[in-house]
């Protein structure tokens, strides 16, 4: 029970530098692009309530960068997770475990777009990838792999910088199963494929939502690797943004990209945390 | 427990009004565009004034002599640009020696820097005294009215500067309130042991696509100025000339009716016998790798690829007979300039003889004086005969948009 006319806690002004920052760099500039995408704060021009632009912003083009930017967020994050639970069931049982997952992580560290253009080199007119296809006489003249227009190479940009940062989640959750769950599934006469269904992916789920959730967010708002590996069209909504207020002056139609950008990352956290309740009230 | 959070709240309240209200105060005294507030929006943009106050009125009825006091006075400049950072510090040191003003740089993203020259145009001071004016920000910073000016008339070796150039820069009239600093120019480039006898007419150009499938690139109109200078020799070429742009404050939907021939000229070749690129750079790495053997490239970026080893040095730049664009990149003083006079100085000196040999000599571009030749060119000088001013950049958005729409999205 609360007690009658308590006090102002002094205290809660400690947390003005925290939440100062997340208002100044998160909720303002957050708030100038919405009413950006409304009409206001504009550079040259009129400046007023509008709707026009979200009217404007809905043709094929973003169509076609929303489906992208979908495509690469939704193919990295699970290609990332399929490939990365096997790995960390492996190394659980492989001796010299730590140093091989510290040499594993090694893209994490590297820049995403250092990282691009690592990869760029590899697939290039003369990177490894032709030399040794015409070398070995399978093809006559080095192909063209750059920018293909499905987007594979961002794929495996993407799939290289993000399956390790999965693997640090996925092997904390998959250390944390108790031993000895394992051990009564084994005496009770469970296989490997058994222990796998019923326990660790059960126990591990929530864990790897949170690394699917995490890796599309990123990958799904990436712009160093789409813009320098990714197709010549459609480009990633960020790219897209980039390019209304750079090349065309369009601000407005740029904030409505952002918000548009910020709405799908907003609702598939909001639908990764009706899963995870979900999953908790089966537990 | 709930008290905690009302206060919580209140707190989280209050610190969000706080914010909008500095927010609201950024946008400045004069600027009517404020969220919630009412809205007195000017019915056309600002225009170019040269009386903004009475200082500035007086700073051009002054002559050199006086501005040069005016300008110690003041003591320092700042000028912004993108790029190219130990030239204008180079340029910087020699405007600080000769006349003793502190002189300071400030390298940013061009998006960026712009940004800011908007955001800033309706208070009394900026942050930038003079700014670094090229390709696409021409239009956006006349039509904010963001310059004093014009200041053309007064810069003391004006007359020297190229004519077109001061006249018209991406097809936008400047008025007299930029002042060239440095011209550059497109053409093709080819690696001279693949090619001999390279295209000089459009006919024997679109032979020579045709005889080596995907060995000629240019970049994307939206990605490099090569891309778009390519995109203008099509429209020259294919869509009857370009005489009847010029002039054009706005886009003549009737005259862009036959541009669909340019885009299906690019359609018919683009899936086997051409290639596009990402940047102006890009393209000229792909042809030191040998997968391309011709392109279009600035004069510059080649003979500055050349320069650092990026690309083999026998690569040869020309203008076709069919001509290709040029232009150039200028500098204008900003009218909340805090140092307008030190500003003024920097420009006539950026001008002079001194000025334009550092960037001929330094930045390795072609001068924007006549009078002085350029030597850190890859092109000759009976090709620049064949250089045609780019059209209005009205159409010249217009054709990036239609590139996309009708080129790329149509492709998929």
């Amino acid at each position: 029970m609360m007690k009658k006319g308590k006090r102002f806690e002094w205290g809660y002004l400690l947390l003005i530098p925290g939440i100062g920052y997340i208002l100044l760099f998160i909720i303002m500039s957050t708030y100038v692009m919405i009413m950006q995408s409304l009409g206001y704060y504009n550079y040259t021009g009129e400046s007023g309530f509008s709707l026009q632009f979200w009217g404007e912003v809905f043709d094929q083009q973003f169509l076609d960068s929303l489906l992208y930017s979908l495509k690469i967020g939704i193919g990295s994050s699970m290609i990332s997770i399929v490939i990365c639970y096997p790995f960390v069931l492996i190394l659980q049982k492989t001796k010299g475990k730590r140093i091989l997952l510290s040499i594993m992580k090694t893209p994490m560290f590297i820049p995403a777009l250092v990282g691009s253009f690592l990869i760029i080199n590899i697939i290039d007119y003369h990177g490894i990838v032709n030399e040794l296809l015409v070398f070995l006489r399978i093809i006559e003249e080095p192909l063209r792999l750059r920018n293909d227009k499905y987007g594979i190479g961002v794929l495996m940009i993407q799939v290289w910088k993000n399956v390790p940062f999965q693997m640090l989640i996925m092997s904390s959750a998959i250390e944390s199963i108790r031993k000895d769950v394992v051990d009564a599934a084994r005496n009770l006469g469970a296989n490997i494929f058994s222990i796998i269904r019923h326990i660790i992916l059960p126990l591990t789920l929530p864990s790897a939502l949170i690394a699917v959730t995490l890796v599309f967010i990123g990958t799904f708002n990436d712009f160093a690797v789409s813009n320098t590996a990714g197709p010549l069209y459609p480009n990633s909504l960020s790219s897209l943004m980039l390019r209304n207020a750079n090349v065309f002056g369009e601000w407005n139609l740029s904030a409505c990209i952002g918000t548009m950008m910020m709405i799908t990352t907003i609702l598939l956290v909001s639908i990764y945390t009706l899963i995870a309740k979900r999953l908790e009230k089966l537990d | 427990m709930k008290k905690q959070v009302k206060i919580l709240a209140s707190m989280l309240l209050l610190i969000i009004m706080v914010c909008v209200t500095i927010a609201g105060c950024a946008q400045g005294g004069t600027d009517p565009t404020g969220p919630g507030g009412k809205t007195e929006t000017p019915t056309s943009p600002p225009k170019q004034t040269t009386t903004g106050t009475a200082a500035a009125t007086e700073l051009l009825d002054m002559d050199w002599a006086e501005i040069e006091a005016q300008a110690k006075k003041e003591g320092s400049v700042t000028y912004w640009c993108w790029g190219n950072e130990d030239f204008y510090t180079q340029l910087g040191q020699a405007f600080e020696s000769k006349y003793g003003i502190k002189f300071n740089l400030v390298v940013s993203e061009q998006a960026a820097g712009i940004q800011k020259v908007l955001t800033e145009k309706d208070g009394a001071v900026g942050s930038f005294d003079v700014i670094k004016i090229g390709g696409q920000t021409v239009k956006p910073t006349m039509d904010a009215g963001v310059f004093y000016g014009p200041i053309l008339s007064k810069i003391e070796d004006g007359d020297k500067l190229d004519p077109k150039l001061s006249e018209r820069q991406e097809g936008v009239e400047t008025k007299g309130y930029l002042v060239p600093s440095h011209r550059n120019q497109t053409g093709l480039l080819y690696n001279p042991r693949k090619l001999t006898n390279p295209p000089q007419t459009w006919a024997e150009l679109e032979a020579w696509i045709d005889a080596n499938p995907k060995k000629f690139g240019f970049c994307m109109p939206d990605k490099g100025g090569s891309g778009q200078a390519f995109v203008l020799t099509l429209i020259n070429q294919v869509a009857g000339g370009l005489d009847k742009y010029y002039g054009d404050s706005e886009v003549d939907e009737a005259k862009i009716e036959n541009w669909q021939l340019v885009w299906q000229w690019i359609k018919d070749r683009m899936d086997d016998r051409i290639t596009l690129t990402t940047s102006n750079n890009d393209s000229i790495s792909r042809l030191n790798q040998g997968e391309l053997d011709l392109i279009v490239a600035w004069d510059d970026n080649s003979f500055n690829a050349i320069s650092k080893g990026e690309l083999f040095k026998d690569a040869v730049l020309y203008i076709p007979k069919f001509g290709m664009p040029g232009g150039g990149d200028t500098s204008g003083l900003l009218k909340n300039a805090p140092h307008k006079a030190a500003g003024l100085l920097l420009i006539n000196f950026m001008s002079s003889d001194e000025g334009q040999m550092l960037f001929r000599d330094v930045m390795m571009a072609c001068p924007a004086r006549t009078d002085i030749p350029a030597t850190a060119t890859l092109l000759k000088e009976e090709d620049k005969q064949y250089s045609i001013p780019w059209i209005p950049a009205e159409y010249k958005k217009q054709f990036i948009e239609d590139f996309t729409k009708y080129v790329m999205m149509s492709g998929n």
